[in-house]
């Protein structure tokens, strides 16, 4: 049998796109919704029926005790969102979403350490002080160059694109 | 020499396997906290905005059931915890029992009653099919009944009856083996007949609970207790006739509260249910409870068809 020597193909590692990179965090989101906030959605109907955010705000700011529950309630998911981010990107340099669309998360230093993937997925903690990163994050992002955002500079991980040259 | 390969990882496996294990987890923390958050004291949701607080009074007035299978039950001892709820909250103006109920126990009957009236705020009842003895105990507690015309209200009275099988056993050559200290201990037992003294004495406390009944309603309702005592043989009335008693005060339903509410308070008003936060394991025990009647329903209707009497138009 004749084997063709092909030369190789040649590969940069280039930073993501920015547009590529939400779409790969949406759809992330998306299966975590599914997967994880599935049994927690029963629980906060449980807490508050049917009602509008502004109805929930209402409830929750009229007892100090709901509002630590609800407290509770969201760091703990948020603590398995991160969890969700941090295995994955560690084990695997992707998220499902990530893999999709062809990204994976680059270390800056020799050896990975799980704190850096923990560092970089903080974001996704929707309580107090972490959701002062919900603008930190994507203000270092539209200004850094390479699109990073401030926990991934903070973490010394980047995500990128191979791209074929 | 052939190099060691590294083990590849197999990332469909492992996104899989992450997701699978955070979906377990998530469902076990959301049990868990969900019964914890059940028995809380503090288990009242109130949902929405609103500032008069729509209680729900369904069911067998009961004094507490929290078991699994409880659904059917209106427990005093949660609405007493409601009533107090809605009373000490700001937003809230005003307080409306919504009632479905063939009464029940006379004593959680009194403590909604009580609660109702040692409430700082102006309640209103609003009977909507059937709002008789104990419910219409707490409904007379408010400042204002309103009845659906076509709803039944009343049945002043008190009952005790049960199902003596004293002689089904003599029948079966059963025995009762009476032991006892303190010759009415074992009164109202089932096993053995009821003594003419036993009957009187029984008939003396079912008296002396009618009285108090009369006595609350007379007091409630701004009537004389010979008027009451008149209309408390334990008949239940349409509303129309209720009306004509003084046993309530309109016809109507939700809007007629809410005009009547409306003009006390001089603002305008809007309902929001406070009720009871469902633990997981009493939302297990509803839905189990409803899907198992449901199945009896059904197995009921398809051989004996409506056989249940109801009064129909």
């Amino acid at each position: 049998m004749v084997s063709l020597r092909l030369p190789k193909q040649r590969v940069a590692t280039v930073p993501a796109p920015l547009f590529r990179r939400f779409l790969a965090f949406v759809l992330d989101m998306l299966v975590l919704d599914l997967a994880v906030t599935g049994p927690f959605r029963r629980l906060f109907l449980g807490l508050f029926g049917g009602g509008s955010m502004a109805d929930i705000q209402l409830i929750v700011e009229s007892s100090r005790s709901l509002s630590l529950t609800v407290m509770a309630l969201l760091l703990l998911l948020g603590i398995l969102f991160l969890s969700y981010f941090a295995i994955l990107e560690f084990t695997l340099g992707q998220t499902l979403g990530k893999r999709l669309f062809r990204l994976r998360v680059e270390n800056d230093q020799k050896r990975k350490q799980p704190w850096q993937y923990v560092v970089r997925s903080m974001f996704v903690i929707p309580v107090f002080p972490f959701i002062i990163l919900w603008v930190v994050d994507p203000i270092h992002m539209l200004f850094s160059m390479g699109g990073r955002r401030w926990t991934e500079k903070l973490s010394r991980t980047r995500v990128v694109q191979d791209v074929a040259i | 020499m052939a190099q060691k390969k590294t083990p590849q990882r197999r990332p469909w496996v492992w996104i899989v396997g992450v997701l699978l294990v955070l979906g377990i987890l998530s469902v076990m923390f959301a049990g868990v906290l969900g019964m914890l958050l059940g028995v809380e004291d503090s288990a009242t949701i109130r949902t929405g905005k609103g500032n008069v607080a729509l209680i729900s009074i369904e069911g067998t007035i009961v004094s507490k059931s929290d078991g699994l299978f409880a659904k059917s039950y209106a427990s005093s001892t949660d609405i007493v915890k409601l009533i107090e709820k809605a009373d000490k909250d700001k937003s809230i103006k005003a307080i409306a029992l919504w009632i479905n109920s063939p009464g029940g126990s006379a004593v959680a009957s009194d403590e909604i009653a009580t609660a109702i009236k040692q409430s700082n705020k102006t309640s209103v009842a609003i009977i909507r099919e059937m709002g008789t003895s104990g419910a219409y105990w707490v409904a007379s507690s408010t400042d204002y009944i309103i009845a659906h015309r076509a709803s039944f209200t009343g049945s002043i009275g008190v009952i005790a009856s049960y199902i003596e099988f004293a002689d089904l056993l003599t029948e079966y050559n059963l025995t009762y083996r009476r032991l006892v200290s303190g010759k009415h201990k074992d009164m109202g037992s089932p096993f053995k007949k009821m003594t003419e003294e036993e009957q009187e004495l029984f008939q003396e406390s079912l008296d002396d609970i009618h009285d108090m009944f009369i006595e609350v309603v007379a007091e409630n309702r701004g009537l004389s207790e010979e008027s009451v005592r008149e209309v408390a043989t334990g008949r239940f009335f349409t509303a129309r006739k209720a009306k004509g008693y003084g046993l309530i005060d309109e016809l109507g339903g939700k809007e007629e509260a809410k005009a009547y509410l409306k003009k006390e308070l001089d603002m305008d008003v809007k309902f929001v249910e406070y009720k009871k936060r469902k633990s997981l394991l009493s939302f297990l025990g509803s839905t189990a409870s409803e899907s198992f009647y449901a199945m009896g329903q059904g197995i009921g209707d398809s051989m004996v068809g409506s056989g249940v009497p109801i009064i129909r138009t």
